[in-house]
């Protein structure tokens, strides 16, 4: 049995290195000329290279995230975009985006992380008090309505050119960090990720439920604040890098349980990692390939491949 | 390990808001004790304060000699063990793998399982004989095979005090005999087990003695001695 799972995330990983090789070379609207390689320097470096690394790493931490919430909340319908943290950071974007004229992309993560932090500390204050996990989970739907809300009349009275920046960076891209962002992000996202990895132990016992969690030896409460925590902190992240990649954090948990049937959080946790990544990887190449004049924005992309593939898999497996 | 059983000292269970039962009582090691009661009466409520996820309005709670506010999540683990009531569903867990959380108190950070660590869960499994469907998912089970699992997985915890919530709801007939029976077995091997059931058929058959919960105030007797409670017959004791 275990070896029949470490043939699967071979061959995940090595369909990963298919999409990092093919998204180097077809992410763009034409593909890289190796006669004049010298002149196609600047693109690779400047565009290609850090666009890839981009959806590496924030493919991986939306996926990973998406797994801790639904864990925590045993509930597959669970993702950063629940308990609105994702709202929270959108809508901390919005209020820079729609208010201020000339904005760094230093500052969209600063408030993009911030309010994802911000989000996060109010739904623990809130968790504090309550007990049942389905409650805490509608107080985060409406909480992200609020914020989605706050956002939209934000959007109604902001001036037009302001107003499509705000719009074109809801839409998603990858294209948006150079290799300077990236000698930030990067370290900090790998760090979030390796720390989810000693949180195995409390994962796997979650997955039995409040009961079941305490009654062997694990602190729900402790564990549960912990991944919620490193939850949003990967979202915050990914989410400054690459704007709300919608569909990754929900899809990819449930299409890596499909994938490696398996309850052992230690196997999910690389799965998600690969198909996270594989999934922003290429969904990059198809919008660059998919339409000649310009790329298509990447939430467009994501949840059209991503949801006829999760639809397929409940349709042949019927269970989550 | 020692087990000087449960003891209850004056100890109020229930919410701030709704105290529901106060108990005085000492469950010696060694037997089979029956919780029955009405709907509502805090059945659940006592289970759970004995698994340290509630916590007492007044009193103390001491299990093996350990006042339960004293220990920790992971040192009252070692002390208590449990079986609640509903069946877990998604994450294709597998018998085994449920069974293995029964370690979790005794496992480092890492949930590394020691030699010992497999040979207790192999043993369970083939005592309740699960091995043979132990890597099916568990969805796949019927109630009285889930429930002999959550079963073996309270075994393998290795825990002086067994405390289980209606574990005979929904099982068949057989079932039912087979869960009492090896918890008879278990309460011979010296634990203290307190199950909450409704099945006083059951309980006249297998249990050594009764808590009963009424709003009125518990009693506490000898299954033989059940015919003298009034509250024992009016809960339904008249019938068997």
């Amino acid at each position: 049995m275990a070896r029949h799972h470490y043939y699967i995330l071979f061959i995940a990983f090595i369909v990963l290195l298919l999409a990092v090789y093919f998204n180097l070379i077809w992410g763009g609207t034409e593909p890289l000329d190796y006669h004049h390689f010298s002149s196609n320097d600047f693109i690779f470096y400047q565009i290609r290279l850090p666009k890839m690394l981009t959806a590496l790493i924030a493919g991986g931490a939306l996926a990973v995230a998406g797994q801790l919430m639904q864990i925590v909340f045993k509930n597959p319908l669970a993702g950063p975009y629940v308990l609105g943290i994702s709202s929270g950071a959108s809508l901390a974007v919005g209020v820079l985006l729609l208010s201020v004229n000339t904005v760094f992309p230093v500052s969209i993560a600063v408030a993009a992380i911030s309010g994802a932090v911000l989000v996060t500390f109010l739904v623990l204050a809130i968790a504090a008090r309550i007990q049942s996990n389905v409650v805490l989970l509608i107080i985060g739907l409406m909480l992200a309505q609020i914020f989605a809300s706050a956002e939209t009349s934000l959007a109604y009275f902001a001036d037009p050119s302001s107003l499509k920046r705000f719009v074109l960076w809801g839409m998603g891209s990858l294209g948006n960090a150079s290799m300077r962002d990236l000698a930030f992000y990067f370290p900090l996202l790998v760090i979030a990720l390796a720390l989810t990895t000693f949180l195995f132990k409390p994962m796997n016992a979650l997955l039995m439920g409040e009961a079941y969690a305490n009654a062997s030896g694990i602190s729900f409460k402790w564990s549960r604040f912990k991944l919620i925590l490193l939850s949003s902190l990967l979202t915050g992240l990914a989410t400054a890098l690459c704007g709300p990649i919608s569909f990754v954090g929900l899809a990819v948990p449930v299409i890596s349980r499909q994938v490696l049937p398996t309850a052992k959080q230690q196997w999910q946790w690389p799965m998600n990692l690969f198909l996270g990544s594989t999934v922003l990887l290429v969904s990059d190449i198809l919008c660059h390939q998919a339409y000649s004049v310009a790329p298509l924005p990447l939430n467009m992309v994501t949840s059209l491949i991503g949801a006829p593939l999760v639809i397929w898999l409940m349709f042949k497996n019927k269970q989550w | 390990m020692v087990n000087e059983g449960v003891i209850f000292n004056q100890a109020q269970f229930g919410y701030p808001s709704r105290p529901l039962i106060a108990l005085d009582h000492v469950l010696p090691s060694g037997r089979l004790v029956a919780m029955v009661g009405k709907n509502g009466v805090g059945k659940s409520t006592v289970i759970k304060t004995l698994c340290g996820q509630q916590a007492l309005l007044s009193g103390a709670l001491f299990i093996s000699g350990k006042n339960v506010a004293d220990l920790t999540v992971q040192e009252l683990a070692q002390h208590v063990a449990a079986v609640f009531t509903g069946r877990l569903s998604g994450f294709h867990l597998t018998p085994r793998e449920v069974i293995a959380t029964a370690r979790m108190p005794y496992t480092n950070w890492m949930n590394r399982l020691s030699p010992e660590d497999e040979q207790v869960i192999a043993a369970v499994m083939d005592q309740y004989g699960i091995t043979a469907f132990s890597q099916q998912p568990l969805q796949q089970l019927s109630d009285g095979m889930y429930q002999r699992v959550l079963l073996a997985r309270a075994v393998a915890q290795q825990t002086p005090v067994l405390v289980l919530d209606e574990p005979t709801a929904f099982l068949d007939f057989a079932s039912r005999h087979e869960v009492f029976a090896l918890l008879k077995a278990q309460a011979a091997l010296g634990k203290s087990i307190l199950i909450s059931t409704h099945d006083l058929d059951l309980v006249m058959k297998y249990c050594d003695e009764v808590l009963l919960l009424d709003p009125t105030g518990a009693e506490y007797f000898a299954v033989t001695q059940a015919r003298d409670s009034e509250k024992f017959m009016a809960l339904g004791g008249r019938y068997l």
